[in-house]
């Protein structure tokens, strides 16, 4: 296969010419490398001809048979085992030695350059049969060719329009990609690129766009292989199914418990921070200046019970004194709370059915949540409501909550020390954060009705409550590192990352739930952008931040956000006869015992030489077969307009 | 500080105050036998390779090397539940050793890459040392193990409350507190073997009343938040410098704050350190998905292995490899650095402080080997540091110091805490309140049922007992902070209807005096399988 013509050359003409093609590795090599190298280059330059002129050819993505897939080099250089015979045989350079060949060594590994690039190779290999003494045949690593132009092709849905894959074969460009792909950690990414392409049609937003710099801690990381290798199977209608359901899916799974009837705030509502926290922060004010202030009501929709008034009911004149006869009233007979577990609700539903109502008499219960901020909540029976109705159309008024101070005081209901009334909404349940009257105070709260003319009429009183004392200079940014957050935020991330690496990775597997809980990736808590809502609230502070680093390193990021890294990785597999003793590059390897063996490896750029020799039990017999493997990774960039 | 000769031991006369290093030990109760592989078991089986193995490793080795082990940990209810628990150290077996088959395809495949080889080495070594540990050293027992490093060591375990209900807001039906704190002392005696003197509140939640129940079961201290202990009543005399009584005689310590922060900080803190090993880089989400797909959750979601390869490196996305051998040196300097300061600190305290200080240290565990790598190194050089380069500090835990002194002044405290901002507000926003109601409501149920059937046996008290397990259980506050965060709510959501659910169907069988379900029961009872000897007289009247 040497061309003589190159052999007649001298070396340094050889370096010259192997510095035109750019070849890796071309100042270490000797005379016969380079000659080898040249012509592999050369082979290669024809190949992308080649197939620029086919465009009809197979999709690159052509994968290997069923179980070789497993075995499948990320890029696809390998596989040049026939067909039918990959289960069985040997794979790599394999070519199982001829069992009558009796020599001791094998030849050393005559690096046969393949022609053109890998895939070229497998196919034309196959045919042509390589010498039974030519062991290696060198493979080549495909070229990483990067165009970044997204919206011109959406290649990645339409795989079987192989030629996107070839659209790439434009000039050479930057090393960028090269160092991405070198880092074996750094590569992952790949398969991105289709992404946002189907993600469209399937979801609204590609999460992709909104928050590239955050995003990388979600990112799945496709491998690298399936960009390349996988383009084909992953539009197909699975891949679209797959995110489709699961998104539907979603909202169902956490509907389950809030619709349970649980009085379940959806978080969502409020979408920053809690505004109750950023209040309070003016420690120095003085508390009795301001008003008590609800900074706002929580009623969870699903409470929001208006009591009819109903007419037959005999009125109840709420008059202090009479406080507890009505908490105390009987509940009717009529009102069971509905959510009571049904005890004949199988197992599997348990977990729908929390009370919603506990309505066996009025309660208020006071909490405490920091030297400026105060929470209650509070439950009124039916009957107690119905009065409270009956009362308030008769002679108008409000229902509030009357807040005393009662500090230093066994409250009686007349001797509190000052209060202010917050006005109600006429709901039978409900909570509200509300100021405090100052720091170290003796809380007490009652709900009651304030008559037009200002009288006060207590239906029920909480419990007593001590704000603290504030924290002088408490830092703010004193926050911690909780290991639930870190796994919390892990999850969330993964399960973000796995609706579009799924998508991509099982293009044809059936969709499985994500999760023992399901699709419950994209909780309420998770938008698109998983870390988006997440460094306010994080325990982190200002460390998250920094920390929060993209897997992806280095990508090719555009303007417009769009991106792509790829890496590549290289099994080496085969066969010998079992209970031989086989070395791969001079290190020991376990064969398993029906005498195959696969071992991979992150391929950097550059030239890899395998050695892998068999020795028999007996260690008569040796024979060696020395794969040279060379990735090259060039990329190029088009940019829009 | 190089005063490699002097070798004074602690308690000597010679020293000028006193460090207490606290670690505080977690997990909620995640235990889920319905599922083959479920993704937030992964929390303990990361927490059992990263921190606990790696912190029990270090405490043998310095006790081998006859370097006193003074520090306290506190060791949950639910943490010790689960490490107790079959199913789930069968799990963790399963886990490792995939892991480690993991680290072994990972040193080959990483052969070609000089910059990433040594560190997957590290990474099976590491592995196969957890593993010779859990299963061939202390056969699957860690608590064990935790016993006899105690027994051979000045380690101090102490308690927390039962499943880390957040104890200020509980505290509405006090009954639901000390239920916390006496099942928490008896699952203590039961799983670790002695009564625990010291107890880690829950988040550090403090609210007034609490000390008594602690008082109740012989608890001689706890810890809270800075502000905590200075906004007593009066004014502690020596601010977080010297603990001081509660009115029930209960002993309390202040964090100190400096220390804290030099590892929690951002700005000035050791973690963040471009040498150390980056936590969010994993190869669980880099590497190509048919390689790693064995090695990540079975449904292919991809999750964090545990192997990662960068460094820090900066506010940047573009990582470096991890160097193992440069990070521990960082971690030796961050390690002297530690002490200098806490001889420091001591130095300007003595001025103002009649009294030896004493600087408290609190931290959560996980936070050393889980999310700083390099966190246990770090521990095994400031021990080895106060031991062997000075005599200024010594070490010492909050037990021993209240052994030695005896005139403590009496405050009274406020509610407090060590969450954000030092309240409740992390416990306690709309993402979270709507389960108070709930919990009050349930614990008022469950006193009520065990108060109407204190004489119940066979399956009826079964169902009590249940029902006092699936109380605490949905009153764990990790479920109000993981709402909190607002990622990955879900699964607290889950858990906290679940478990009330579950309690009051139970409750409504009770109640309604028809026969309880029996095999609903025995399946609930094998899933939330904590404390098997609880009693749920124990929300009986005791007042």
């Amino acid at each position: 296969m040497k061309s003589g013509a190159l052999n007649s050359k001298s070396l340094a003409q050889l370096k010259e010419m192997a510095a035109e093609l750019d070849i890796v590795g071309r100042h270490k090599m000797g005379k016969d490398q380079l000659i080898d190298a040249v012509l592999a280059a050369r082979a290669k330059v024809a190949a992308r001809q080649e197939r620029l002129a086919a465009a009809s050819a197979r999709p690159l993505s052509a994968r290997p048979p069923a179980r070789t897939r497993a075995e499948a080099p990320a890029s696809k250089k390998t596989a040049p085992a026939p067909k039918g015979k990959a289960l069985s045989k040997p794979a790599v350079a394999t070519r199982k030695p001829a069992p009558t060949v009796k020599a001791p060594i094998a030849k050393k590994a005559t690096k046969v350059p393949a022609k053109g690039a890998a895939v070229a190779a497998a196919k034309k290999a196959a045919p042509k049969k390589p010498q039974p003494k030519k062991a290696a045949p060198a493979v080549k690593s495909r070229v990483a060719k990067i165009v970044a132009k997204p919206a011109a092709k959406s290649p990645a849905a339409k795989p079987s329009r192989k030629p996107s894959g070839k659209l790439a074969l434009k000039a050479p460009a930057k090393p960028a990609a090269r160092t991405a792909a070198k880092a074996p950690a750094k590569v992952r990414v790949a398969a991105k690129a289709p992404v946002p392409a189907k993600k469209p049609a399937v979801r609204k937003p590609a999460p992709v766009s909104v928050k590239p710099a955050a995003r990388p801690l979600a990112k799945p990381a496709p491998a690298i292989k399936a960009a390349p290798a996988k383009p084909a199977p992953a539009p197909k209608a699975p891949a679209a199914a797959a995110p489709a359901s699961k998104s539907s899916a979603k909202p169902a799974s956490f509907a389950r418990p809030a619709a349970a009837s649980a009085p379940v705030k959806v978080p969502p509502e409020r979408p920053s921070k809690p505004a109750p926290a950023a209040k309070p922060v003016s420690p120095g004010r003085p508390a009795s200046r301001t008003p008590i202030r609800p900074i706002r009501k929580i009623v969870p929709r699903r409470l929001k019970r208006q009591f009819e008034l109903t007419p037959s009911a005999p009125p109840i004149n709420l008059h202090a004194g009479e406080l507890d006869e009505a908490a105390t009233a009987p509940r009717p007979a009529t009102r069971v709370p509905k959510a009571e577990p049904a005890p004949a609700a199988g197992a599997a539903r348990e977990h729908e059915s929390i009370p919603t109502i506990y309505q066996s008499d009025d309660r208020v219960v006071l909490m405490p949540r920091d030297p400026q901020w105060l929470y209650c909540y509070w439950e009124l029976s039916e009957p107690t409501m119905r009065a409270l109705q009956e009362s308030l159309d008769r002679f108008g008024g409000d229902l509030v909550v009357r807040v005393h101070d009662v500090t230093g005081v066994v409250y009686d209901g007349t001797n509190g020390r000052g209060h202010h009334d917050i006005v109600l909404p006429r709901q039978a349940e409900g909570s509200w954060y509300f100021q405090t009257l100052g720091e170290d105070i003796d809380h007490l709260i009652e709900v009651g009705i304030r008559t037009s003319d200002g009288k006060f009429l207590a239906i029920v009183r909480s419990n007593t409550v001590r704000t603290p004392r504030a924290a002088s200079g408490y830092p703010e940014s004193d926050q911690r590192h909780s290991m639930l957050t870190d796994l919390a935020q892990e999850r969330a991330a993964a399960e973000a990352s796995a609706l579009e690496s799924e998508a991509l990775a099982h293009p044809s597997s059936p969709l499985k739930p994500i999760g023992p809980h399901g699709p419950q990736a994209a909780g309420p808590g998770i938008p698109s952008s998983p870390l988006g809502g997440w460094a306010p609230s994080s325990p982190f502070g200002p460390y998250g931040e920094g920390l929060l680093a993209p897997p992806v390193v280095t990508p090719e990021v555009k303007e417009r956000g769009f991106w792509l890294v790829v890496d590549a990785e290289l099994i080496v597999y085969g066969a010998t006869v079992p209970g031989s003793r086989l070395k791969i590059q001079g290190q020991p390897m376990e064969l398993r015992t029906d005498g195959t063996f696969s071992v991979r490896f992150a391929l950097p750029d550059g030239q890899q030489v395998i050695p892998v020799e068999s020795t028999s039990a007996d260690g008569i017999d040796r024979l060696e077969i020395t794969p040279i493997v060379e990735r090259r990774t060039e990329s190029s960039e088009e940019s829009p307009e | 500080m190089r005063a490699q000769e002097d070798r004074t031991s602690p308690g000597k006369s010679t020293e000028r105050g006193y460090f207490a290093l606290v670690l505080h030990a977690h997990l909620p109760f995640v235990r889920h036998p319905e599922h083959e592989d479920f993704l937030e078991e992964r929390w303990l089986y990361e927490a059992i390779t990263e921190t606990y193995i790696p912190l029990l490793t270090v405490f043998e080795r310095l006790i081998e090397e006859k370097i006193p082990v003074a520090v306290s940990m506190s060791l949950t209810p639910t943490l010790t539940a689960m490490l107790s628990d079959p199913l789930l150290q069968a799990r963790y077996v399963r886990h490792i050793d995939r892991l480690i088959e993991l680290a072994e395809r990972e040193v080959q495949r990483t052969r070609w890459l000089p910059e990433f080889h040594p560190t997957a080495l590290h990474y099976l070594e590491s592995f196969r040392h957890c593993r010779t540990v859990f299963v061939d050293r202390y056969k699957r027992d860690l608590l064990r193990a935790f016993r006899e490093v105690a027994a051979a060591s000045r380690l101090e375990l102490m308690t927390c409350a039962a499943t880390h209900g957040f104890l200020p807001l509980l505290s509405i039906n006090p009954a639901a507190v000390r239920a916390q704190i006496k099942v928490a002392t008896a699952s203590h005696r039961r799983l670790l073997g002695a009564s625990p003197s010291g107890i880690w509140l829950p988040e550090c939640g403090y609210a007034p009343g609490v000390e008594r129940e602690l008082a109740a079961e012989k608890i001689r201290f706890f810890l809270v938040d800075s502000h905590g202990l200075l906004n007593g009543r009066p004014r502690p005399r020596h601010g977080v410098f010297a603990p001081a009584l509660t009115p029930a005689g209960v002993a309390v310590f202040g964090r100190d704050l400096e220390s804290s922060r030099s590892v929690w900080s951002a700005d000035v803190g050791y973690p963040g350190d471009p040498e150390y090993r980056d936590f969010y880089r994993d190869i669980g989400f880099d590497l190509e998905h048919d390689y790693i797909h064995p090695y990540v959750h079975e449904s292919g979601l991809r999750v964090a292995t545990g192997i990662k390869y960068h460094r820090i490196t900066g506010r940047t996305d573009d990582k470096q490899p991890y160097r193992p051998e440069a990070a521990r040196l960082r971690a030796e300097e961050h390690a002297a650095d530690f002490v200098a300061r806490r001889q420091h600190q001591v130095r300007q305290l003595e001025r103002f402080i009649g009294r030896k200080p004493i600087v408290v240290s609190p931290y959560d565990a996980e936070l050393f080997g889980h999310w700083w790598y390099e966190g246990p190194m770090f521990i095994d050089f400031v021990l080895r540091k106060l031991h062997l380069e000075q005599s200024e500090i010594a070490p010492i835990t909050p037990l021993e110091y209240l052994e030695t002194q005896s005139d403590l002044e009496t405050v009274e405290l406020s509610f407090s805490s060590w969450g954000h901002r030092g309240f409740g507000e992390v416990w306690l926003n709309e993402s979270n309140d709507w389960i108070y109601r709930h919990l009050h409501r349930s614990a008022d149920r469950m006193v009520a049922a065990a108060a109407a059937h204190g004489a119940a046996t066979g399956v009826v008290q079964r169902a009590l007992n249940q029902m006092a397990r699936e109380l605490l259980l949905a009153q764990a506050s990790d479920w109000a902070f993981i709402m909190a965060g607002k990622t990955a709510v879900e699964y607290a959501v889950r858990r906290t209807h679940e478990h009330l659910a579950r309690f009051n169907r139970l409750r409504d069988e009770v109640e309604s005096g028809l026969p309880v379900d029996e095999t609903w029961l025995a399946e609930i009872e094998s899933k939330d399988n904590i404390f098997p000897d609880i009693d749920f007289r124990v929300y009986g009247s005791s007042e």
